[in-house]
């Protein structure tokens, strides 16, 4: 049964692991930009997939902020609309501070289905219909065609990094075991063997009658001893 | 500008707290070298001067230096990010 709780909250780690990476790192997405608009909008509880109060216009008492938008048309043909928020400068790690002059770029690029132009967006986050929430735009770049191969050379470098930063912590702990919990572990098992010794000593003892008259006259002085 | 502080500070906080970690466990790494030199070279004299004498050497050294790099990269990165993000096109 711990086998199997293990391995749940193990699998539930992971997941999560993966949830939060596959939200922070960027995407590319090829979109027709087709409109760009300012939102107030009331968040409740997708405010946890918007920037923090403090980045950009803030948010009054009652949770009402004004948000730009992006409303773009992938070349697939399906919708997209990303919001164009500061990010601060904690997390995610992207110190977007240009939202304004991102918008500009992106109202800058609005074309129509007959004559598009075709722009990657660099973005993270994730869209929700259920929950109303979007990706950040963080970057626009034009392109001349739909068809265009995008390798994440960043996020390889990034996973790499993590890779490594996760191997020099299990290291780091194997270290830490192997040095100093081992010979404390060792020290206790030691002490614990010498008080085994002494109990053995004192059973060998009690055998004689000497040994358990001498045996009671030390319970008096010290603790009564198995 | 609060708020630019308040993330240097975290960031600043996380990455002390890498230092201090790499810091021992590269401190323990060599020390355990030492001690196998020690052992390797015929065990010469005392073993706690000899690994003493070679921790104080380590203090000194550029590789013990070199974990400054722990900062510097990273927010050396960061400096680089907040340039890419928002004034390059």
């Amino acid at each position: 049964m711990w086998r199997w709780i293990r391995r749940g909250v193990l699998l539930t780690l992971a997941l999560l692991a993966i949830s939060i990476l596959h939200y922070t790192l960027p995407q590319r997405d090829v979109v027709r930009i087709v409109g760009v608009n300012t939102q107030r909008m009331d968040l409740g509880e997708n405010a946890f997939f918007f920037s923090g109060p403090a980045v950009g216009s803030g948010t009054s008492p009652d949770g009402t902020r004004d948000i730009m938008f992006i409303n773009t048309i992938m070349a697939n043909g399906r919708p997209m609309v990303y919001r164009n928020e500061d990010t601060g400068w904690i997390w995610p790690p992207y110190f977007k501070i240009n939202s304004f002059n991102l918008q500009a770029r992106a109202s800058d690029l609005i074309s129509t289905e007959a004559n598009p132009r075709w722009v990657v967006v660099t973005h993270y986050g994730w869209r929700s219909e259920f929950f109303t929430i979007f990706p950040n735009a963080i970057r626009l770049r034009e392109v001349p065609s739909p068809d265009v191969t995008l390798i994440p050379w960043l996020n390889m470098t990034i996973l790499a990094v993590l890779a490594g930063l996760g191997f020099l912590v299990v290291r780091m702990l194997a270290q830490f075991r192997e040095r100093m919990v081992d010979p404390l572990l060792d020290a206790v098992g030691d002490a614990i063997g010498r008080g085994q010794a002494r109990a053995e000593a004192a059973r060998r003892e009690a055998r004689t009658l000497t040994g358990r008259i001498s045996a009671w006259f030390r319970s008096w002085r010290g603790p009564p001893r198995r | 500008m609060i708020p630019l502080l308040r993330g240097l500070l975290v960031m600043l906080a996380v990455l002390t707290v890498f230092y201090v970690a790499v810091g021992i466990y590269a401190a323990s790494l060599r020390r355990e070298a030492l001690e196998k030199a020690w052992e390797a070279e015929g065990r010469p004299g005392d073993r706690a001067a000899y690994v003493a004498a070679g921790m104080a050497a380590y203090r000194r050294s550029f590789r013990r230096r070199a974990l400054i790099l722990i900062y510097i990269l990273p927010l050396g990165a960061a400096a680089i990010l907040v340039y890419v993000m928002n004034w390059r096109d």
